[in-house]
């Protein structure tokens, strides 16, 4: 009777895709207590548990210590000290630099890049070091308790050096886990499987979305696998594929699109490295159409990449050419940012283009 | 180089960031001439970059001064600062505060009803300065999106020369 109540409350609790919706109640269920939470405060949620429940764990990076720049690590220096949460002097390098030593002595170190944009000074650390940790030593030596987390994306004013989108130079890097979570229930899970997992992981945050995101968030320690898809929304003439704050703006074209009386398929790829293959694949076996989105530029993005792959294995059964919306091959533009971005009705758009083919 | 040492970051102060004695012995360590001044003695200041000017000029050096100072204000958004200070010492008050708020606020209306006239950059400088000449990727964009702007104008803001 117990579980049976439980598993109830976990469907009243947990409502499909809810962010964006504001609610304040918080839902208590058993042992299963659930709080309205928006993202930041979903990543502080993680990133408390991840000190609580592994002594060897650390949190750094550029204004940690006062709770950071977006606020997710409020309250950690004073709960768990300035020995595990503490500032860094400014050089991206430096941290994931340390990061990595941190790691390789079997430690967890998670760490803040105040800026995705900001991520580049680290590049070489990240590639050449963190990467290839475990390969160049034949498994004796690894830094997977090493986890990168990075706010990315639009903003709405961000301009050139607060809103780019960097994860496809990092899903070219064998060796590192590349997740960007949509929502503040996913970002609490994939947070605390990143941290947890034993490969280091780049974590994309959407910044958009650290405080509009509001959902139900449960309060317990649990995770989202990582490298698994979810279909968020069943549909049969399109499939539609994107990931972190891109995924609300694709699910309003699918409603648009509904109403035009085309039923689209949504997948949160969630991981893009190493991506599920399979989840998108059965999808476009079934519809027989693709659409990519995501905010950086088109060229070399990672539609680029998902497109070739489902050539490869759907070939036969596409019934249209895969189509991306992306970003332009243009550095992030300021007053232009309405231009560049892959909105809801370039999206419909290449929806009903790519069923009319 | 110019740097205005005031001993904080955002929020991270200088004994956390480096070990060093500031940043002047940085410049030294890399063969740069550098020169230390109280960042609070204008005079100091303006001598130090006079003759450091002059020695970049003349001799296609490089200078670096470390003008050293205080933190008097916030850094961004993310760390408001507090005008406690100046009020607690009479030198500013509310009634200040707002007199200054309120003819600001004029000021920027009046200036954003005189921009709001000027025609905005035309979308094609959205496409420029990429490269030296426009590839032909940008091009095709460029093509297409102001077809997307014409047939669906309402989403994009106004004012863009298309």
């Amino acid at each position: 009777m117990a579980s049976l109540l439980s598993r109830f409350c976990r469907k009243l609790a947990l409502p499909g895709s809810a962010h964006g919706s504001r609610m304040t109640s918080s839902t208590a269920c058993g042992s299963e207590t659930v709080k309205s939470l928006n993202l930041y405060s979903a990543i502080n949620q993680a990133l408390h548990i991840a000190l609580e429940t592994d002594p060897r764990s650390y949190v750094f990076g550029e204004d940690v210590g006062f709770g950071g720049v977006f606020r997710c690590t409020t309250g950690l220096a004073e709960r768990f000290g300035k020995n595990r949460v503490f500032n860094t002097p400014l050089c991206e390098q430096g941290i994931v630099g340390f990061g990595i030593g941190l790691a390789a002595m079997g430690n967890r170190a998670v760490v803040e890049i105040q800026f995705a944009d900001y991520i580049y000074p680290a590049f070489d650390q990240i590639v050449n070091e963190a990467a290839k940790f475990r390969y160049r030593s034949g498994n004796q030596f690894n830094c997977g308790g090493l986890t990168i987390r990075a706010p990315y994306g639009a903003v709405g004013h961000g301009g050139h050096y607060h809103s780019q989108s960097p994860e496809a130079f990092f899903c070219h890097v064998p060796g590192i886990k590349v997740v960007i979570p949509r929502s503040p229930r996913e970002a609490k899970g994939l947070l605390l499987s990143s941290i947890r997992d034993p490969n280091p992981v780049v974590f994309f945050e959407p910044k958009w979305l650290y405080r509009q995101a509001v959902e139900e968030v449960p309060e317990h320690d649990y995770m989202i696998p990582l490298s698994q898809a979810e279909i968020i929304r069943e549909g049969s003439d399109i499939t539609l594929v994107g990931w972190g704050a891109q995924l609300t703006v694709m699910e309003q074209a699918c409603l648009d699109a509904e109403k035009e009386g085309i039923s689209c398929e949504l997948i949160d790829l969630k991981t893009l490295l190493p991506w599920d293959k399979e989840t998108v694949e059965a999808s476009v076996k079934k519809t027989g159409r693709l659409l990519i989105s995501h905010e950086a530029p088109i060229t070399g993005g990672f539609g680029a990449e998902i497109s070739a792959t489902i050539l490869e294995r759907c070939f036969l059964k596409l019934e249209a050419p895969v189509s991306r919306v992306c970003g332009l091959d243009t550095p992030f533009p300021l007053v232009f940012e309405p231009f560049y971005m892959p909105t809801k009705n370039k999206i419909l758009d290449a929806i009903k283009s790519t069923v009319n083919y | 180089f110019i740097c205005r040492n005031n001993g904080w970051a955002i929020s991270t102060h200088i004994s956390e960031q480096f070990r060093s004695d500031g940043i002047v012995v940085k410049g030294r360590a890399y063969g740069i001439r550098s020169i230390r001044v109280d960042g609070n003695d204008a005079l100091a200041v303006y001598s130090a970059v006079r003759s450091a000017r002059e020695m970049a000029v003349k001799e296609q050096r490089p200078v670096l001064i470390e003008a050293m100072t205080y933190r008097v204000g916030h850094h961004s958004t993310s760390d408001d600062s507090t005008k406690k200070w100046v009020e607690d010492n009479g030198w500013w008050s509310e009634e200040d505060e707002s007199k200054i708020r309120s003819n600001a606020r004029k000021q920027i209306l009046q200036a954003i009803q005189a921009a709001e006239k000027w025609d905005k950059q035309p979308l094609t400088e959205l496409f420029s300065d990429v490269y030296d000449v426009k590839p032909k990727n940008l091009e095709e964009q460029e093509l297409g999106l102001k077809e997307l702007v014409e047939k669906q104008p309402q989403d994009y803001p106004p004012g863009f020369q298309i």
